[in-house]
């Protein structure tokens, strides 16, 4: 009786096992990807960061498509870098999100490290100025920069604190939404000064990029 | 400890005292007036300047309110003088130890910290303070981080003073404050910013130190050697910036700070990374979640199976459950393992000290470490068996891959994940858990108060006791905070009784005399007009006759009235007795502070206090 239910039992396995194997074939998400498929580029080779992208193609030459954890707003993400699982935080509902972004490649003669901070309710966007200031200790004077996204804003303030040469930026709605991002960017050692500023003027362009890729995706209404 | 600046409140007990009322929430009306009675009392002046208060729970701002942060602003003005006092409220309720998890072990948010800074904006806008106005930043536990990061960061406060407070982090700094942000990546040069971790936390420490000493003048602590939370501070991450003054609150038990600085940085290291898992998890899925991103296993999913063929059952219905279970397991068990092996290699050494110092019992101590070399024997096993499964699965006989999962699965569950929620459970039965929050009562400010008595005061809670000066024998003691809130507090009692006995007195007159009087002109009344009109009751003469032979007219009415005295409307005794209870009241609350006054000598000016205890 006990072997009889046993090798029913096995039998049963292999059917239900056997047909469990091949039910992932949802529309391909990096995230489930295998790492043999994904582009060889580190965005893709760190697990955390992958979680980010939506797909595995470019949206543009070496950025690839961005959603933040807390889905508020989506970006053009280089391929380049990656998120620093250790210190991102996200807010009770979605409420807010803190994205911490680095460079990881040490051939570079240039790298950025990013602070953006997002919150669902900023009363005001000189709230939100004033916050950058504190923040930084510095009368950060902002300019407003075009874009293509309508109904935010994009405004950056731009100061050197030797070593780094830093984009402060802050982007904004009528619907409570405002993000604050800091980039640092520095470069090698070795270089000559005239090198360094070449790459640091090469790397602002990777994060003007980012910066006017930004866009909100919308709060759900409440 | 000289503290000139703050004037209004100068000395450490007028704060710590009010820092502790703050935690009851008060109205502002009751807060002002047991501020000015605080004052009273430490002083020996009355109050006579201006005070408003602003509480969090006002605030619309959700920097604020997402945050959980709560705090009270009280803005104070006297002989053209002005201050603010900003008391950040400390650990409350579960939200917040999540938040001191995260914050405190793993340096990970200081959205307290910002919600702090603008809190006080909003402060001082609601209540019309100038920018000039000195601000200070009052606090107890984790108030002291949020008050403290929100000065260094974004120089909300003037100065900062704290009893027993968390400490500020580096780490949190690091990410909100950017000018030391660029600083310690110039420092010691980092690429990453995750690379601040590697630093070597003393020299980081060292280096935060240096960074903020201009403003470490400002900073002002009294810290209890005992507090569990100065304890905690010896770990990774936290600096202990400004004037500290240290009390020793239980002189016959050693600091725990001394337990914790002999277990190994490399420990400290590992529980944090254990701990941020921890609380990234929980925050996604609670306490479930959290050990789900421990061990990758979210066990609610296995509730309910409890023998084999259930559990048989169980994989036929929820295979990809177990395959994900054990590739899960895989990957995080031997991570784990890692970060947790030194830890248990020390617990003999932890728990050893926590018994000798007497916070638990030796029994508890053996529990202790038995169970948790027990849950590091199952975590290894765990590991095992997921490392012959592997060794199936690579084999590529699918028979054998199937049979390996059921078998490994439920293994993994009956053995072991069992076992380890026994072992849990035996730790939770010991009682420890119950032990180690009575070291908590060292956290409190009322402890802390109770050694910073001088001459013939002293505290008990959060009252102030004087010692009699006079008479012989045993001193004795009394409570002179609840005497002059007693004494304070009679007279608008007294005075409501007052009010209600008149009250009582007027509805005599109105309900019994007064309306008696109405009922009867009423009823005159119409007698008058029955007499004076008669002609037009004819038709109660209806009943004589029927139209068109009725002939009957109402000539003249004459009523011959007799209206009956009010009786029993006599209350003056009753009333009179009422009104005696209340001058008796009055009198029994002036001799019993004549009594009080009659322990002390006249140049402790305990009179004063009373008299002045009602004018506010």
């Amino acid at each position: 009786m006990r072997l009889k239910m046993v090798i029913v039992l096995i039998l049963m396995t292999l059917i239900v096992g056997g047909c469990g194997m091949n039910n992932e074939s949802n529309p391909v998400s990096p995230s489930e990807m295998n790492a043999n498929e994904l582009p060889d580029v580190p965005a893709f080779k760190d697990e955390f960061t992958r979680d980010f992208l939506q797909s595995a193609e470019p949206v543009k030459d070496e950025f690839y498509p961005f959603v933040s954890g807390s889905g508020s707003f989506t970006m053009n993400f280089p391929q380049d870098m990656k998120v620093n699982k250790r210190s991102y935080e996200i807010g009770s509902e979605n409420e807010s999100e803190f994205i911490n972004i680095s460079h990881t490649d040490e051939q570079k003669d240039g790298f950025i490290n990013q602070k953006i901070s997002y919150i669902s309710f900023m009363s005001n966007p000189e709230n939100g100025r004033e916050r950058m200031r504190s923040s930084s200790k510095r009368e950060l004077d902002f300019k407003e920069i075009e874009t293509e996204h309508t109904g935010q804003k994009l405004e950056i303030s731009e100061y050197e604190s030797d070593p780094f040469s830093v984009v402060a930026a802050f982007i904004w709605n009528d619907n409570n939404q405002g993000i604050t991002i800091f980039s640092h960017i520095d470069c090698k050692e070795d270089l000559t000064k005239e090198q360094c500023s070449t790459a640091k003027s090469s790397e602002k362009e990777t994060i003007m990029e980012m910066l006017k890729s930004i866009e909100f995706t919308g709060k759900e209404s409440e | 400890m000289i503290v000139l600046s703050m004037e209004l409140l100068e000395s450490p007990e007028i704060k710590a005292r009010l820092i502790d009322i703050e935690y009851g929430d008060l109205k502002p009306q009751e807060l002002e007036n047991r501020l000015k009675q605080l004052y009273l009392e430490e002083t020996g002046e009355l109050f006579e300047g201006e005070i408003d208060i602003f509480h969090s729970s006002e605030t619309k701002n959700e920097t604020i309110t997402s945050s959980n942060y709560d705090g009270t602003a009280i803005h104070i003005s006297n002989d053209g003088h002005e201050e603010m006092y900003v008391i950040s409220q400390g650990t409350q309720g579960g939200d917040d130890w999540l938040y001191n998890l995260k914050s405190m072990l793993a340096g990970q948010t200081a959205q307290q910290a910002e919600a702090t800074n603008e809190f006080v904006m909003e402060a001082k806008q609601h209540l019309e303070v100038d920018e000039d106005t000195k601000t200070y930043g009052l606090s107890h536990s984790l108030g002291h981080n949020n008050n403290t990061v929100s000065y260094l960061a974004f120089g909300t406060f003037d100065e900062v003073f704290s009893i027993n407070g968390a400490q500020p982090n580096y780490y949190e700094l690091f990410k909100v404050d950017i000018p030391f942000y660029e600083a310690v990546r110039k420092e010691f040069a980092i690429r990453e910013d995750m690379d601040v971790y590697d630093i070597e936390p003393q020299k980081l420490n060292d280096f935060a130190m240096q960074y903020y000493q201009d403003k470490s003048d400002n900073i002002h602590q009294i810290i209890s050697k005992d507090d569990p939370l100065y304890a905690a501070s010896a770990v990774r991450g936290f600096f202990t910036l400004g004037n500290v003054t240290m009390m020793d609150t239980n002189p016959d038990t050693p600091g725990l700070r001394e337990l914790m600085e002999d277990i190994p940085d490399d420990v400290v290291k590992n529980f944090q990374d254990l701990a941020i898992d921890f609380a990234i998890g929980s925050e996604k899925g609670g306490t479930n979640g959290g050990v789900e991103a421990l061990i990758g296993v979210d066990l609610k999913e296995f509730e309910g199976i409890d023998g084999f063929w259930s559990g048989a059952g169980f994989y036929f219905t929820h295979s990809s459950e177990i395959d994900t279970m054990i590739r899960s397991l895989e990957e995080k068990v031997p991570t784990l393992l890692d970060k947790l092996t030194p830890i248990t290699e020390n617990s003999e050494e932890i728990f050893d000290s926590l018994y000798e110092a007497e916070y638990i019992t030796k029994e508890q101590k053996d529990v202790m470490i038995e169970e948790i070399a027990i849950i590091e024997q199952e975590l290894h096993e765990i590991n095992e068996t997921i490392g012959r499964n592997v060794n199936i699965r690579d084999s590529g006989n699918p028979n054998a891959i199937f049979g390996g999962d059921i078998g490994a699965g439920l293994r993994i569950y009956f053995d072991h994940v069992k076992a380890i929620m026994e072992s849990v459970d035996r730790i939770k039965e010991s009682g420890i858990l119950d032990n180690l929050s009575a070291i908590t009562d060292s956290h409190s400010i009322s402890e802390l108060l109770s050694v910073m008595s001088e001459g013939k005061k002293g505290y008990l809670g959060t009252d102030m006791v004087y010692t009699a000066t006079k008479g012989d024998g045993d001193p004795i003691k009394v409570n002179i905070s609840a005497a002059l809130r007693m004494y304070r507090e009679t007279l608008p009692i007294l005075e409501e009784k007052e009010t209600k006995i008149r009250n009582f007195e007027q509805s005599i007159k109105e309900e019994l005399d007064d309306s008696y009087k109405d009922e009867k002109r009423k009823v005159q009344d119409e007698i008058d007009r029955m007499e004076s009109s008669p002609g037009s009751y004819r038709d109660l003469l209806a009943k004589h006759g029927h139209l068109p032979a009725f002939n009957k007219e109402m000539k003249s009415i004459k009523v011959h009235e007799v209206f009956y005295p009010l009786e029993n409307n006599d209350f003056d005794e009753e009333i009179h007795e009422l009104k005696k209870s209340v001058e008796s009241g009055k009198l029994y609350i002036e001799k019993y502070r004549k009594a009080i006054e009659d322990l002390f000598d006249e140049e402790d000016n305990v009179s004063k206090l009373f008299d002045f205890s009602r004018r506010f």
